[in-house]
C-alpha cells in the first residue's frame, strides 16, 4: 500500500513538470504591426492610422535564433491574462511603463542599457545580447514592427533617448502619433 | 608540508588574502603611475614660454552635418536629399570656403550663421577636423556590423560619450581627464602661480581631473565667492579660518576654506589689475544677434571666453608687485554651452516658411560660437597672445545625417574647430585655412555609416587631442602616458597645429 502511494506521488510530480515545461516551451509572439496584427487592435489607442510597418504577420520571438532565454515576464503587465497574444487593450502608459521594465530588466542583466537606435535596442532586447535572453513580449503590450523596431500602444516607434549608460529616456508619440507634441509620454 | 597548508586555507583566509593582494597591485600601479607622472612631469620642466588652451564644449551633441557642408553639386544635391528640406541648408546661403579645395577634391560651405568663421578659415587661423569621435581601435563599417570591431561603451548616450571625449580612454573606467593629465606633467613649470594650472568655467568636469592638480571653478565673473560675506565679516572669518583646531578634520577644513578665500581675493585682484581697463568689455558682447534675420540673445559662450581672456591676460602677467600677475607658464580652461542636443527644433523651416532653414535654435547656437570665437581671437590679438592660446571644440557626438523630421538624432563622427594664430612662419599656433581628416561620404549605408546615417568616425579623439597637447609641450615620450590608447591609431599628429 505504501509503495501505491509513493507511485502516486511519483506520477503527480512528473505530470507537472511535464505541464510546467510544455507551458514554458509554448511560442512568444512579438505583433509585427500592432495596427492590425488582430481584429483587437484597432481597440487600441489611436486606431489603425499611420504605423511604422506594413506587415501584419505575427512574429514568433523564436525567430531570433539565439533567443534561448526569457525574462519577459519580469515586466509589468497588469492585464497579462492572455499568455501568447499581444494584449491591444493595454493603456499607452502601461505599455509606456512595460517598456521601461524591459530596459531596466535589460540593465540588471548586463550592467547597462543596450544602446543604439530603436531597432538596435529592441534587437538586444529580444536575444541580440551576451546571454540571448529576451526582454519582451506581447502580453506586456510591446509589440515590434517590421522594421525590429519596438512600438507604443498607438502603433508609433518608441524612441529612445539615451542619457547615460544607467538612464534611458523613452518616448511615446502620443495618440497623434507625432513625436515632440503635446500628448507624448515620456518616462525614464 | 606546504601542500598541506595551502589546502587547508579557509574561503574566508583566501579572500582575505586575494584582497589584500589586489589591494596591494592596486596601490603599486598607482605608485608607478605617479612616479612615472613625476619623472615625466620633471622632464617636463624646461618650458619658459607661455601657451593656452581653451576648450569649448557643445554639450548634447552638435550636428556638424550642418556646420561644414560640400558644395560639390552633386554631393551637395546628395545632402539635400537626404538632410530633407527641414534640415537642408539652401546652398546659396552657405558661407562658402572660396579658394579651397581639400585633398579628395571636395568643396566646402559653413552654416549661414557663421560668417566669422569664414573669416577665420580665410584668414588661416581656423582649422576643420573632419568626422572624428570616440574610438578604442580603428574600426570600418563591416567590423563594425559584423561585430568584430570594438566599439566604445555606450555608444551614443550623452554622459558616457560627455566622459570619453574628456578622458580620452573610452574603454577604460573614467578616472583623469586628457586636460588634467596634461596638467599633471606641467603643472611644475608654473612654479609658485597662486592659482591652478586647471581652470573651469562651467563648473566640474572630467576633462581637468588630474591626479596632481585640481580644477578651479570661476564664474564669468570671477572668483565665486562666499555670498553675503565681505567687509569686516569676511575678515572675521578670515581669522577664525586662521586659528589652530584640535580636531584635524576642523583643522584641514580651515585650511581649505582659507585658500579658497585668498585664491579668489588674489584672482579677483589679478582681473582687475587687467590692462586696458574697458579693454574687455568692448571686446565682448553681451548679447549676440542671429544673421539672416534671427532673434538676438543673452551669449553665455561670449561671456565664458571673456573671462578665460581676462585670465589668459593674467597668467601671462609677470608675477609680484606692480603687474600683480601670475607669472604662469601654461594655462587650461573648460568652457560649456548646452542646448545641443536638438531632436525637435533644430530648425525653425515650417512648409510656409521654408527658407527658416537657416534660424532656429541651431543657428542661434552657431551664431554665438561662430561670433565669439572670432571676438576671441580678435582679443588674443590685440593682447600678442594669438599664437600662444588655441581654442579647440568638442562635443557628445555628432548626429544622424538623415532628419527625424524636425531636427537629428545621437550620432558618432562629427567635425570639428580649432582655432588660434595663423602662419607656420610667424610663430602662429595653428596650421588654418586648411582642412584635415577625411570627409564622410554622405550616404546612408555608405562605407562610412553604421546603418542610419551615423558617421563612423575615421579620426580618434586620441589623435585630435595628442596633436594640441604637442604643441601644448608635452612631449613625445610622454604622449603615450597622457593618451595611453594612441598607438592604436596610424598617426599621432594630424598636422593641423604648427611646431612651437
Amino acid at each position: 500500500m505504501k509503495k501505491f502511494w509513493v507511485a502516486i506521488v511519483i506520477l503527480a510530480i512528473a505530470a507537472g513538470i511535464y505541464f510546467w515545461a510544455n507551458k514554458n516551451a509554448a511560442p512568444k509572439y512579438i505583433l509585427a504591426d500592432g495596427a492590425a496584427a488582430s481584429s483587437n487592435q484597432n481597440n487600441a489607442p489611436g486606431g489603425a492610422g499611420k504605423t511604422a510597418g506594413s506587415s501584419t504577420s505575427l512574429i514568433n520571438s523564436g525567430q531570433n535564433p539565439n533567443a534561448a532565454t526569457d525574462l519577459s515576464s519580469r515586466a509589468a503587465s497588469p492585464n497579462s491574462s492572455n499568455e501568447t497574444n499581444a494584449n491591444p487593450a493595454l493603456p499607452a502608459a502601461t505599455v509606456l511603463d512595460n517598456a521601461r521594465v524591459a530596459i531596466h530588466n535589460y540593465a540588471a542583466a548586463f550592467g547597462e542599457n543596450p544602446v543604439g537606435n530603436n531597432a538596435e535596442i529592441t534587437a538586444a532586447l529580444t536575444g541580440k545580447n551576451p546571454k540571448q535572453i529576451n526582454f519582451i513580449n506581447a502580453e506586456a503590450g510591446l509589440r515590434v514592427n517590421a522594421d525590429g523596431e519596438l512600438l507604443d500602444a498607438y502603433g508609433t516607434p518608441f524612441f529612445f533617448h539615451q542619457l547615460s549608460g544607467k538612464v534611458m529616456e523613452i518616448h511615446s508619440a502620443g495618440e497623434d502619433r507625432k513625436m515632440w507634441t503635446f500628448d507624448d509620454l515620456v518616462t525614464k | 608540508m606546504n601542500e598541506k597548508n595551502i589546502s587547508v586555507i579557509t574561503r574566508r583566509q583566501f579572500l582575505r588574502r586575494v584582497g589584500c593582494a589586489a589591494m596591494g597591485t592596486a596601490a603599486m600601479t598607482a605608485a608607478i603611475r605617479d612616479l612615472r607622472f613625476m619623472n615625466a612631469a620633471v622632464a617636463q620642466s624646461n618650458i619658459s614660454d607661455y601657451k593656452a588652451l581653451v576648450c569649448i564644449f557643445l554639450q548634447g551633441g552638435n550636428d556638424s552635418n550642418n556646420l561644414i557642408v560640400p558644395t560639390v553639386t552633386s554631393e551637395y544635391n546628395n545632402y539635400a536629399s537626404i538632410r530633407t528640406p527641414i534640415l537642408a541648408l539652401p546652398a546659396g546661403a552657405l558661407q562658402t570656403l572660396d579658394g579651397y579645395t581639400d585633398p579628395a577634391g571636395h568643396t566646402f560651405g559653413l552654416h549661414p550663421a557663421c560668417p566669422e568663421l569664414k573669416t577665420l578659415f580665410s584668414e588661416g587661423k581656423l582649422a576643420v577636423l573632419f568626422n572624428t569621435g570616440t574610438l578604442v581601435y580603428p574600426i570600418t563599417r563591416t567590423t563594425y556590423l559584423n561585430g568584430s570591431g570594438s566599439k566604445p561603451p555606450q555608444l551614443f548616450s550623452h554622459a558616457d560619450q560627455q566622459t570619453q571625449w574628456q578622458t580620452s580612454v573610452p574603454d577604460q573606467p573614467p578616472t583623469t581627464g586628457w586636460g588634467g593629465r596634461c596638467a599633471d606633467l606641467l603643472n611644475s613649470v608654473n612654479g609658485s602661480a597662486p592659482i591652478s594650472l586647471s581652470v573651469s568655467l562651467a563648473g566640474a568636469n572630467t576633462f581637468e581631473i588630474g591626479n596632481i592638480v585640481s580644477q578651479y571653478s570661476v564664474s564669468s565673473s570671477g572668483a565665486i565667492s562666499l555670498a553675503g560675506v565681505s567687509g569686516a565679516r569676511l575678515a572675521a572669518l578670515t581669522n577664525l579660518l586662521g586659528l589652530s583646531y584640535p580636531n584635524m578634520q576642523a583643522n584641514a577644513y580651515a585650511g581649505v576654506a582659507a585658500h579658497s578665500i585668498n585664491t579668489g581675493a588674489l584672482l579677483n585682484n589679478a582681473i582687475t589689475n587687467s590692462a586696458p581697463t574697458n579693454f574687455f568689455n568692448a571686446a565682448f558682447p553681451t548679447t549676440i544677434t542671429t544673421p539672416n534675420g534671427g532673434g538676438s540673445f543673452t551669449s553665455s559662450l561670449s561671456s565664458q571666453l571673456k573671462m578665460v581672456a581676462r585670465l589668459i591676460e593674467a597668467g601671462n602677467r609677470a608675477a609680484g608687485s606692480p603687474t600683480n600677475g601670475f607669472g604662469m607658464k601654461r594655462q587650461i580652461f573648460f568652457c560649456q554651452v548646452g542646448g545641443y542636443d536638438l531632436h525637435t527644433g533644430q530648425t525653425s523651416y515650417t512648409t510656409n516658411n521654408p527658407n527658416n532653414v537657416i534660424l532656429g535654435a541651431h543657428a542661434n547656437l552657431f551664431a554665438d560660437l561662430s561670433q565669439s570665437l572670432l571676438v576671441f581671437q580678435r582679443a588674443m590679438e590685440q593682447l600678442g597672445l594669438q599664437n600662444k592660446v588655441t581654442a579647440f571644440t568638442a562635443s557628445d557626438f555628432g548626429r544622424t545625417f538623415p532628419s527625424n523630421g524636425q531636427g537629428s538624432d545621437h550620432g558618432w563622427g562629427s567635425h570639428h574647430l580649432i582655432v588660434g594664430g595663423a602662419g607656420a612662419t610667424n610663430g602662429g599656433s595653428v596650421a588654418g585655412g586648411k582642412t584635415y581628416g577625411t570627409f564622410p561620404t554622405l550616404t546612408v549605408n555608405g562605407p562610412d555609416d553604421t546603418g542610419t546615417g551615423r558617421w563612423i568616425p575615421t579620426t580618434a579623439i586620441d589623435q585630435y587631442f595628442a596633436t594640441i597637447a604637442t604643441w601644448f609641450g608635452v612631449d613625445s615620450s610622454n604622449l603615450n602616458t597622457v593618451f595611453p590608447n594612441l598607438g592604436r591609431f596610424a598617426k599621432s599628429n594630424l598636422g593641423f597645429m604648427n611646431p612651437s
